[in-house]
């Protein structure tokens, strides 16, 4: 181990070489105090005022608080903090979770993987045990009520579950701790008798009838709907005024349950150019009359384009001149049509 | 804005939202430390833009506070940058100092290297102009 000074000053540089022995740094906030064996680094121990953590290098760290350990990881040896594999590699103490402080402790394969992690209250009940394997997920309450139930599996990452879960949230937040994009839940009362939140996820939106608080709402592709909207068939509806729902979200929702090819039938639209990426450019004749004086298209352009992270389909309405499926996009993404005529484009290095 | 002509220029996207890379000279302009200019103004929020329909939120996570500020811009009409439609109000500056991640339920993650972005949102066309995209 070396010890050498940076912009110190002139005359105020050094350069030490410390073989076996301690080393002290101290500043104003902190001691540093680091052990040297053989000319490594095996043990460095900082001290704030009110926590000290000692880090044996490729071994553990250990976090103490008033002298009482709080937190301990445990490291695969020859590394600085790569987590140890098969087994334990962290036990956290004093982790508030619905309004009592618990332990967690977290286990990895042996391959390094996260892969389980059990959550216990002070007073000894399990809150709950998520792994990577299990579909469902059971959360209680510290007087050992059931809380919530998930059907889902669940992603494990360095912070953990009782952390990410938003417990001011209707659904608990359980978007940051789901693993896939289709889960259900239901979570129960205080006394983990009466159902009062119950629905389901599909493609990170919720759908379907929803029961949030106690209160009954009607979803489809993550909109809130009246419930004759919900019930209804979508037979019944005029396609044309699904298409010109201003909300884009709204809209999407309606043609999700209407169903893309239903509106294709009943809309007969013409199909001006299909992309490699499954987008179309259409054309669809509104049937509004010549002299209207609301200013309606009689001939609306559209495209249909599909998220990368829910696979839904969208039809967003672009200007009636353009004449191919890319400057319809490009436009979408506000280049002015001149522009897009000349050649200028917006060209997406990351699309989510 | 600037008038240098970009023909093709790096953007990102999740969901509605685009996230056009801002060139040094193309930054001055808009600087706010600049006293000069008034035509943006710092949010004290991570939210980037709010569905309507949904509630859902595009957020700004970074890993250190201070990482990330937010600027809407305040007079109504600012040009936008070469090529591209003039600035909306619902438009945003995302001004970085390192890596950030932009977060939404229903989109995966979005990292963002350090950098300053003009956030703009799709759009599309109806009768009368147009407008941005509701989600």
């Amino acid at each position: 181990m070396y010890l050498t000074s940076r912009y110190a000053g002139y005359g105020r540089g050094f350069w030490l070489s410390v073989d076996n022995g301690a080393v002290d740094v101290r500043t104003k906030h902190e001691d540093v105090h680091i052990q040297v064996y053989h000319g490594r680094i095996v043990q460095q121990t900082t001290t704030k005022k009110h926590e000290c953590t000692i880090l044996k290098y490729g071994r553990e760290r250990i976090t103490k608080k008033a002298r009482k350990i709080i937190k301990q990881e445990f490291f695969e040896p020859g590394s600085l903090e790569a987590i140890k594999k098969g087994g334990l590699y962290k036990k956290q103490a004093d982790i508030a979770f619905c309004g009592t402080k618990g332990t967690i402790k977290c286990f990895s394969t042996s391959c390094g993987a996260r892969c389980k992690e059990v959550f216990k209250y002070d007073n000894g009940v399990q809150a709950y045990t998520a792994s990577i394997w299990r579909k469902n997920f059971l959360l209680k309450r510290p007087n050992g009520r059931l809380w919530a139930q998930f059907h889902g599996k669940v992603s494990l990452r360095s912070n953990p579950i009782a952390e990410r879960l938003d417990l001011k949230a209707t659904d608990l937040g359980l978007t940051t701790i789901m693993q896939q994009n289709t889960w259900s839940v239901t979570i129960y009362d205080t006394d983990g008798v009466k159902v009062v939140t119950q629905g389901q996820v599909e493609n990170r939106q919720k759908q379907g009838k929803w029961l949030e608080r106690g209160r009954t709402i009607y979803y489809l592709s993550g909109v809130p709907v009246s419930r004759e909207l919900y019930e209804e068939p979508s037979d019944k509806w005029n396609a044309y005024e699904v298409l010109k729902v201003s909300n884009a979200q709204l809209r999407c929702s309606l043609l999700t349950k209407m169903g893309y090819d239903n509106l294709i039938e009943k809309v007969k639209p013409r199909i001006i150019e299909t992309s490699t990426d499954g987008g179309e450019l259409l054309e669809i004749d509104t049937h509004a009359p010549d002299d209207n004086n609301r200013g309606i298209d009689q001939i609306m352009r559209m495209i249909k384009v599909i998220c990368p992270s829910t696979g839904q389909k969208y039809v967003l309405r672009v200007p009636p001149a353009i004449q191919c499926y890319e400057q319809a996009r490009q436009w979408t993404f506000g280049l002015r049509e001149e522009s897009i005529g000349e050649g200028a484009s917006l060209e997406l290095a990351k699309e989510t | 804005m600037t008038t240098e002509n970009i023909k093709t220029r790096k953007a990102y996207r999740q969901g509605e939202l685009l996230f056009v890379p801002l060139s040094k000279d193309e930054m001055s302009e808009f600087d706010p430390e600049n006293k000069s200019c008034s035509s943006w103004k710092k949010l004290q929020t991570n939210v980037l833009r709010e569905g309507e329909a949904t509630g859902h939120m595009h957020e700004v996570i970074t890993q250190t506070p201070d990482v990330a500020s937010i600027l809407a811009p305040v007079s109504q009409f600012i040009r936008g940058l070469a090529n591209m439609a003039s600035i909306g109000s619902e438009d945003r500056m995302l001004m970085t100092t390192g890596q950030v991640d932009v977060v939404h339920p229903e989109h995966r993650p979005l990292s963002l290297p350090e950098g300053n972005y003009l956030v703009i949102i799709q759009r599309e066309y109806d009768e009368v102009k147009a407008r941005r995209i509701l989600d």
